[in-house]
């Protein structure tokens, strides 16, 4: 077996995530209203497709407030050692990671308005291949990771 | 190699040509369009004019364009209103490929493609007409430490090589023949259904033609077969002007493909810069034992090869082995391959049934004789079971191999240190069931490829990353 990597991001990131999802939730039932505004000005629709739009919307906005982000910052784990990051994230689909620090190319610290206003940043890692992201971290610490991927890198410097 | 260089004055040419080439449609329409009353002297002003720009645009480009080697960087000097210079680091340079148009080949002249990792899949270098020999000088020069040699000396190199591979006719009209894999399936089809027509009840031609169309069924076959066949003709004689005289060789550390009847290509390869070996079977080839060899390294590669570089297209399934040990010793290849589990089996099935037993049921229940489309269920069975049997992966020292099937059969062969990351994706359904699909990314000219296997047992999954990861431990080999 092998040990699974052990950290985990921070616990305002799930704020962030119900946010989000909060936003989309809104935006799908602003979609219902639409639905209701056809309904009572233009033509009368019928009442089950009314009901199981209410429905679906409500259900929708629960998985998006509540359910996945719960589970998605419940699983997301990373750990970065001296020859390697490892990543376990995902909640439907879930997916392992491995990139060797010898293959990272460069790290990127970013951060969007919500993310902002919560401190926090996320972590971007790029390999010659592909592009992988450690989402929500508080800023020291992000700072902090980037900081160190970027000289472990540098140390495990080899060409492509 | 200090001194600045020009192209040679045929690029002038072949820059008029290209322009022309470009114009050809907006002139017609302006001519066409543009002259309803009669041309007067502005539309000749006008056509002078852009004339006179292409040309001089022509001579001009070709006057400011200049390259050099300075400080180990290929340094090229272009454009008079906008100059632009780009320096592309010697070690930066994945590929260096020559071709000759017809153009080219009047004059004996070659073009030069230059070829930096990532950048999508225009060329960061292209050089319309260079004289042969200093199309030599400029590689060697760009080629490690490599002393440039004098045009002789290359000859005599040339003729001392051990290792060459050649495509004989047979072997290229099989390739050709081959090729178009689904398009010849389809004509093969179609030729059969033209003959079955007989045997088709009247009742279902009533049904049918009263529905749709008039025209008979037979007709409306044999138009289609018809159409199928000339474009597999095309895409034969295709093949053969683009495979035709085909050689591979290993020249010290680069690989070189010379390959074309009317356009001839040249493409060196460097061996340290290759990122996997895809070996791929299709259907068509596969029952004959062929196979045709890829390989993927950071530039080069077409959209018609899948943005790889084709390195031989026609091999014997035995001679594979022979063919990359002798021509490319770096890649250890072995057959060192675990099958999946039994489980998987049910999966890769349902996979290839899932997407078709909605619309059969539908024809089942809509269209007369629909029910015949019920004999595809069993045939996506057999597809999904090849599909399970054919999968695999297998790791010897510090290759890995994975074996999978998308329609063709498809070993990829790829060093640990050419895979950029390795994952492991695991589905809520496949996770009772103790499966994960592995995913290995590399390097390749369009950003990065990905291959993977599906349901492959979680724990080899976990060894596979135990074997890639850099993590120091005890047995490392032991996977």
């Amino acid at each position: 077996m092998r040990l699974e990597p052990s950290k985990q991001i921070d616990p305002k990131g799930l704020k962030v995530w119900q946010i989000t999802g909060g936003i989309i939730s809104f935006i799908a039932i602003l979609l219902l209203g639409g639905f209701f505004v056809v309904h009572f000005i233009l033509r009368p629709l019928p009442i089950w497709l009314l009901a199981v739009g209410c429905i679906l919307a409500l259900l929708f906005a629960l998985l998006q407030t509540w359910l996945l982000p719960k589970l998605r910052w419940k699983r997301w784990r990373y750990e970065v050692t001296e020859h390697e990051i490892e990543l376990k994230y995902g909640v439907i689909i879930v997916k392992r990671t491995l990139i060797p620090m010898v293959r990272v190319q460069h790290v990127d610290t970013r951060q969007g308005p919500l993310l902002r206003a919560y401190q926090l940043s996320s972590v971007t890692i790029s390999t010659a291949a592909t592009t992988h992201e450690i989402p929500a971290l508080s800023n020291d610490v992000a700072d902090e990771l980037r900081n160190r991927i970027s000289i472990l890198a540098r140390v495990a410097e080899e060409d492509v | 190699m200090s001194e600045k260089k020009r192209l040679h004055p045929v690029a002038m040419l072949l820059s008029v040509i290209k322009a022309a080439r470009e114009a050809a449609l907006p002139l017609v329409f302006f001519v066409f369009v543009g002259g309803g009353n009669g041309y007067s002297w502005w539309h000749f002003l006008i056509i002078g004019s852009l004339l006179l720009f292409t040309l001089g645009n022509g001579v001009l480009g070709w006057f400011f364009y200049n390259y050099h080697i300075e400080n180990n960087e290929l340094r090229i000097h272009q454009g008079f209103v906008f100059r632009k210079k780009r320096f592309i680091p010697r070690e930066r340079i994945q590929s260096i490929d020559f071709s000759q148009g017809l153009i080219q080949r009047a004059f004996g002249l070659v073009k030069v493609q230059i070829e930096t990792a990532g950048g999508g899949g225009e060329p960061e270098v292209v050089m319309s007409a260079l004289r042969r020999a200093d199309a030599e000088i400029l590689r060697s020069e760009l080629y490690q430490k490599r002393k440039a040699v004098t045009e002789d000396e290359m000859e005599e190199v040339e003729q001392e090589q051990p290792l060459l591979y050649k495509l004989s006719w047979r072997e290229l009209l099989i390739t050709a023949s081959t090729s178009g894999g689904i398009g010849v399936v389809l004509s093969f089809v179609a030729a059969i259904a033209s003959q079955v027509d007989d045997f088709i009840p009247n009742r279902f031609y009533e049904s049918v033609t009263e529905r749709v169309l008039d025209a008979t069924v037979p007709l409306l076959l044999l138009a289609v077969a018809f159409l199928l066949l000339i474009s597999w003709f095309f895409s034969v004689v295709g093949t053969v002007l683009k495979y035709g005289g085909f050689v591979l060789s290993r020249h010290e550390n680069d690989l070189i493909i010379n390959r074309g009847i009317l356009e001839k290509r040249q493409l060196t390869i460097p061996v340290h810069r290759i990122q996997a070996i895809r070996i791929v079977e299709g259907i068509l080839r596969q029952p004959f034992g062929y196979s045709a060899l890829y390989v993927e390294s950071g530039g080069g590669g077409g959209k018609e090869e899948q943005f790889s570089t084709i390195l031989f297209p026609l091999v014997k399934r035995k001679r594979v082995k022979t063919l990359l040990g002798e021509i490319l010793p770096e890649m250890a290849i072995h057959e060192e391959r675990s099958s999946l589990p039994l489980r998987a089996k049910r999966r890769y099935v349902i996979r290839f049934l899932l997407p078709v037993i909605l619309p059969v049921g539908v024809l089942t229940y809509v269209v007369p004789y629909g029910a015949y489309s019920l004999l595809l269920l069993p045939l996506c069975c057999v597809i999904g079971y090849i599909h399970y049997r054919d999968a695999g992966f297998g790791v010897k020292k510090d290759v890995a191999l994975l074996q999978f099937r998308q329609i063709s059969r498809t070993r990829v062969y790829v060093a640990r240190k050419n895979i950029q990351s390795m994952e492991m994706e695991t589905t809520l359904l496949q996770e009772p069931k103790q499966l994960t699909t592995f995913k290995v990314s590399i390097l390749s000219s369009l950003a990065g490829k990905q291959f993977r296997v599906k349901d492959i047992e979680q724990l080899n999954g976990e060894e596979l990353l135990n074997w890639y990861s850099f993590r120091p431990k005890k047995n490392k080999n032991q996977v």
